[in-house]
């Protein structure tokens, strides 16, 4: 037996050996047909051709440590669809992420030493916070804080600052993230990065009721950044808005009645806007979602049985709750992502910005969470007869309404609570939040609109009847701060 | 019988030894000479005879070896005892060489006696007196030295005499000399020429006769401080030999006019000494110099020399051209090549610069015009061979003078094309910037920005003013926080961008009329406000100046030019953006800005903080971020956004939990 394993051991790994060597001998790296080959792989990723990858492989397997490798793979990594800045993450496929990452760590591993390391790892950490499953927002923080304290050159330790404020923002950390950006802002004005911590700066000072700097923030950043960005055109208007509101009028409603328009909704069960200013109406009775422009022109819909409930999350994806599942939207399609097991019918929904789905059963007693990536919701809050009405996903904290007692409650990770303010009501039903973390309650009985501010302080009571306004069945706020309110008639009144 | 035969050979070769050893030292040398004098040396007389009688008489050898061939061989037959024939060699010999006689080691008493009759018959002797005596004398055209007595020995017969001296006519004459006697000659120069001497106060007197410099006046070894007559102390110059007639001495010495002197120069046979002028007291030349402009107590230096702090009056100072620097805050602020003029006053204007120096460029190009206008400029014409002007680490190889503030070259076209020929250095930031075109300007960029003390935004319905920063003029003037602005010194406002620009158009200091409206009112409201002038701590990218020449001027400003505390701040700023933080620290550790609302001693703490951070003293940034977090400092300019939030983010970088 010693014998045995004597010779053959010594043999075997020879032969190991010598079979892992043989394709390196058959293929050595080649740089000049390496670099011959990325210059026709580079113009087939920018003409959008479906080769692309392939052909970037195929530089990456001609010199795996050349000179272009770091190239191919970041830019195989790209064609998948990663986003540049955290708000434009939730659009990569599962499927894409999971073919990047590799990419990425391939990268960020093996070539560190590379000029589009730096760029990798920025990518890397960014897709580590995608909200899919597998998300790790801990090792994320800490690529980023690792990139930018370090003193590459380029724009990516910039990018990681920008996204660490924006993880404290998602986080509700707000006096953090308004450090983190401010600090970019002061540092490097003129630079993109700086753009984009302005527009981050003026989402944080909105949220904490500073209108009058977050506006100057927002237009300050626009000034300086390349491009349009209607979602903090939307958000400056907002914050004006408020800040006049707030200084001459008491933060009361204006007097001036609302604009109104027919949506042909006939039976308004909730509405989100998005981000561009589009509002999504789940209409039960004709079993869809209908999508409205700007100008209140209906732009599309999606048929869905058994409509129960609608949401937005922090990247401006609408999610749909409709049977025993839960949808997310991709332009006119529904693509379901989870069921509602034990929730189902749910009662009302909300996702966060790290892809976590919250839904309530019909009676409001119970409040479920679907961790992204998996199938059905765990148990995150039970109170008999709690009869929570709504909830909404606001800046890093999950508001519920209590539809009897009229109570705004911060629902926390472990299932407890803390009441954040409380409306005079006894049919509240819906539960709307803007993006300076104003909320709004309807009283659809009462025929009034609560407003309440981020530390859930009264603001104004605005009586609809009075406003010309029927009988209300859903609330939505605009991203410029004004409110939509749908009656039973189909008809939607626009309070600026 | 004894005194007949020759000498023992032994005897012979040894005396003839020793005396050859001394001859061949002195005597002329041929291969031929050489051996013979070997074959005597061994007392093989006869081959040595054999070699000379060869040697002599061939035709064509020079005198001197004629002579030392006849020497040898006289010697010879005096060794072998024919002195018959050693006359005749002692014969010719002395036609050659009066001056000869013949070793007494080997020359016995009979042979004397036979050569000394000899040159009684061919040599006879000149007894010259001849004055001045250090006159130099020629015989035949050969140069002689005289004996200690006047005696020079000559072959006997006519013989040309020519002697003289500077300063003296020569004398040519002839003279005969007599086989056996002794002719007396007497030759006096007639003098032609005297020696001056000038005598000149101050020393160091630079003096040209008729033109051309002879030299610089010096006191005489010990005169100084001297009690002895002033003629004695006075600096002096000897001029030699100056001939007969008229001449004019120019007598120069910066700080001092000059002054010209005629002089006749006769001949006093009696009196041969040098002429001693009189002292020369030179008249100083000053003008009355007054340098006036910033900053006020700036030390002002003339040719390195400190004449006063500005302002300066009244100062005499040297006509001419010189270097006038003005010193503040440890460098040089402003200077200039001034012309002073040799009689009246001049005004010097002083305003601090930058120092530039362009190389590559015999004369500024048109596009570099306004550097040269506007700054201390000086040009070398001359590129550095072989260095890559385009790199920081380029200009590093190039030498340039102390507190050059902005380097300019112009790059030969073949070396880089058309376009980017000029790369403007800053040695201050240490960075180059390539120009396609001219610099943007040149200008002195505004210290100051004019601010009305708020942040404006966009929205629907007009611009509406965002933000009011406290203690600025909007806030003076009880503006608040959402009006929104219809016209601003009468122009309608359109967007927020137009406001500002309509801002930055404002004369700092002055009224502007303001109308707003309040919301819910349907009547505007008018206020004045009056126009602020914020610091701007970096120049926008898109700005009128470039980086470099705001470095340029921020550090003159810094060293006492325009509102120093600012233009400070302005140095930190952009030499931190440069990367280069110990600077950084050093110039704002000079900004004194203190509890100004808006950009203020926060501002400076925080950017501080910053440098020191990047610098790795953790501990003083730490403390400057929390210093900075603790006010209402805004970053930028006074509209500019708070800085504290900004420095949380950065100490907590540093491990400081956020308060």
């Amino acid at each position: 037996m010693t014998i045995t394993r004597t010779i053959l051991l010594p043999a075997l790994a020879a032969g190991l050996l010598a079979a892992c060597l043989a394709p390196a001998r058959a293929q050595a790296p080649d740089p000049a047909a390496a670099e011959r080959e990325y210059r026709v792989a580079r113009r087939l990723a920018a003409d959008g051709s479906p080769e692309a990858g392939a052909a970037l492989a195929r530089v990456v397997a001609l010199d795996p440590a050349g000179v272009v490798a770091d190239d191919a793979l970041l830019e195989q990594a790209l064609l998948e669809g990663l986003p540049a800045w955290p708000d434009a993450m939730g659009a990569i496929p599962e499927a894409g992420l999971r073919r990047a990452v590799p990419l990425l760590e391939r990268v960020v591993g093996t070539l560190s030493a590379s000029d589009r390391a730096p760029e990798a790892r920025y990518r890397l950490a960014l897709a580590r916070l995608e909200p899919l499953a597998g998300r790790d927002p801990a090792k994320a923080r800490a690529e980023f804080l690792a990139l930018a304290a370090s003193r590459v050159d380029g724009p990516w330790p910039l990018a990681a600052r920008h996204a660490l404020g924006w993880i404290d923002e998602q986080d509700g950390a707000l006096e953090r993230a308004l450090g983190a950006y401010r600090r970019i802002v002061v540092d490097h004005p003129w630079t993109q990065a700086a753009a984009r911590a302005g527009m981050g700066e003026g989402r944080v000072l909105a949220r904490q009721g500073a209108f009058g700097p977050a506006a100057a923030a927002l237009q300050d950043a626009l000034d300086g950044a390349s491009g349009t960005h209607p979602a903090a055109v939307a958000l400056r208007e907002a914050a004006v808005r408020n800040l006049r509101r707030a200084a001459f009028a008491g933060a009361r409603w204006p007097a001036a009645p609302p604009s109104t328009w027919a949506s042909g909704i006939k039976s308004a069960l909730a509405a989100v806007a998005l981000p561009a200013g589009e509002v999504l109406v789940a209409d039960r009775r004709a079993g869809a979602v209908v999508r409205f422009d700007a100008a209140g022109r209906e732009s599309g819909r999606v048929a869905l049985d058994e409509l129960q409930a609608l949401a937005v999350d922090p990247y401006g994806r609408a999610w749909v709750a409709a049977g025993e599942r839960v949808f997310v939207l991709r332009g006119d399609q529904a693509v379901p992502v989870a069921n509602q097991g034990a929730f189902a019918p749910a009662g009302s929904l909300a996702v966060d910005a790290a892809g976590r789905i919250y839904l309530t059963d019909r009676r409001g007693d119970r409040v479920g969470r679907v961790a992204p990536g998996a199938a059905s919701p765990e148990l995150l809050r039970e109170r008999r007869g709690a009869a929570i009405a709504a909830i909404a996903w606001s800046g890093g904290r999950l508001l519920a309404l209590e539809e009897r007692t009229g109570r705004v409650i911060d629902v926390r990770p472990d299932g407890t609570d803390q009441i954040v303010g409380t409306v005079p009501t006894t049919s509240a039903t819906s539960l709307v939040v803007d993006a300076a973390g104003q909320v709004a309650v309807l009283d659809a009985r009462g025929g009034s609109v609560s407003l309440l501010g981020p530390d859930g302080q009264p603001r104004d009571r605005l009586m609809l009847e009075a406003a010309g306004v029927g009988r209300a069945a859903a609330l939505s706020f605009g991203p410029d701060g004004s409110l939509d309110v749908f009656d039973a008639s189909g008809a939607v009144a626009r309070f600026p | 019988m004894t005194r007949g035969r020759p000498a023992p050979a032994w005897l012979a070769a040894l005396a003839i030894s020793c005396a050859l050893a001394f001859a061949r030292a002195q005597g002329a040398s041929t291969p031929e000479i050489d051996a013979a004098r070997a074959e005597l040396e061994s007392a093989r007389f006869d081959k040595a005879l054999a070699l000379l009688d060869a040697l002599l008489g061939r035709s064509g050898l020079e005198p001197d070896a004629v002579a030392e061939a006849l020497a040898l061989r006289a010697q010879a037959r005096v060794a072998t005892g024919d002195l018959g024939r050693a006359e005749q060699d002692w014969k010719r010999l002395l036609l050659l060489r009066p001056a000869y006689e013949p070793d007494v080691a080997t020359t016995g008493r009979k042979a004397r006696e036979r050569f000394d009759r000899v040159a009684a018959t061919v040599v006879g002797t000149l007894k010259l007196e001849v004055d001045p005596p250090e006159a130099r004398i020629l015989v035949d055209g050969r140069g002689v030295a005289p004996a200690a007595d006047g005696t020079v020995r000559l072959a006997a017969g006519e013989r040309r005499i020519q002697v003289d001296h500077p300063g003296f006519d020569a004398a040519d004459l002839a003279a005969v000399v007599l086989a056996g006697d002794v002719v007396p000659v007497r030759v006096r120069l007639v003098p032609n020429a005297r020696s001056v001497v000038l005598r000149t106060e101050p020393d160091g007197v630079e003096v040209r006769l008729d033109g051309s410099l002879v030299g610089v006046s010096a006191r005489p070894e010990g005169a100084e401080g001297s009690q002895g007559p002033a003629s004695a102390r006075a600096a002096r110059l000897v001029v030699a030999d100056l001939p007969l007639g008229e001449h004019v001495f120019e007598l120069a010495k910066p700080c001092y006019r000059t002054t010209r002197v005629r002089v006749q120069v006769q001949v006093d046979v009696a009196d041969r000494g040098a002429i001693f002028l009189e002292t020369v007291a030179l008249d100083p030349a000053r003008a009355v110099v007054a340098i006036h402009g910033t900053p006020a107590g700036a030390e002002v230096q003339v040719d390195g020399a400190v004449v006063g702090r500005l302002p300066v009056e009244g100062a005499a100072l040297c006509a001419g051209e010189h270097t006038v620097e003005v010193r503040s805050g440890g460098r040089i602020v402003w200077s200039d090549e001034v012309e002073f003029p040799e009689q009246g006053a001049v005004t010097v204007d002083v305003s601090p610069r930058p120092r530039a120096i362009v190389l590559g460029a015999a004369v500024w190009p048109a596009s570099l015009a306004e550097i040269d206008r506007r700054f201390g400029a000086e040009v070398r014409a001359a590129l550095p061979p072989n260095v890559d002007l385009t790199r920081p680490a380029g200009w590093a190889t190039v030498p340039l003078p102390r507190d050059t503030d902005l380097a300019a070259a112009v790059l030969p076209p073949e070396s880089v094309g058309s376009v980017g020929r000029i790369v403007v250095f800053s040695p201050i930031l240490r960075t180059v910037e390539t120009l396609d075109a001219p610099p943007r300007s040149a200008e002195r960029p505004a210290s100051r920005t004019p601010s009305l003390g708020w942040r404006l935004a966009d929205a629907a319905g007009g611009v509406v003013v965002a933000e009011v920063v406290p203690g600025g003029p909007a806030a003076a003037a009880g503006i608040l926080p959402g009006v929104r602005v219809t016209t601003l010194v009468g122009r309608v406002s359109e967007s927020a961008a137009q406001v500002r620009g309509v801002v930055a158009s404002l004369p700092i200091a002055s009224e502007a009329t303001l109308e707003f409206l309040v919301p819910g009112e349907v009547a505007p409201k008018g206020a004045s406000l009056r126009v602020a002038g914020s610091p701007e701590l970096l120049p926008r990218p898109n700005g009128p100046a470039s980086r470099a020449i705001a470095a340029a001027w921020a550090a003159v400003d810094a060293a006492g030019g325009e509102d120093t505390a600012f233009a400070a701040a302005r140095l930190g700023a952009l030499l931190l953006e440069a990367g280069n933080p110990e600077a950084a620290a050093e110039a704002l550790a000079l900004a004194e800005l203190g509890a100004r609302a808006g950009v203020g001693g926060g501002t400076i703490a925080y950017l501080r903080g910053r440098a020191l951070a990047l610098a790795g003293r953790d501990a003083e940034a730490r403390a400057a971020f929390a210093k900075a977090r603790e006010t209402a400092a805004r970053a930028g300019t006074d509209d500019g956004p708070a800085i504290a939030p900004a420095a949380v983010d950065h100490a907590a970088d540093l491990g400081v939990s956020a308060p």
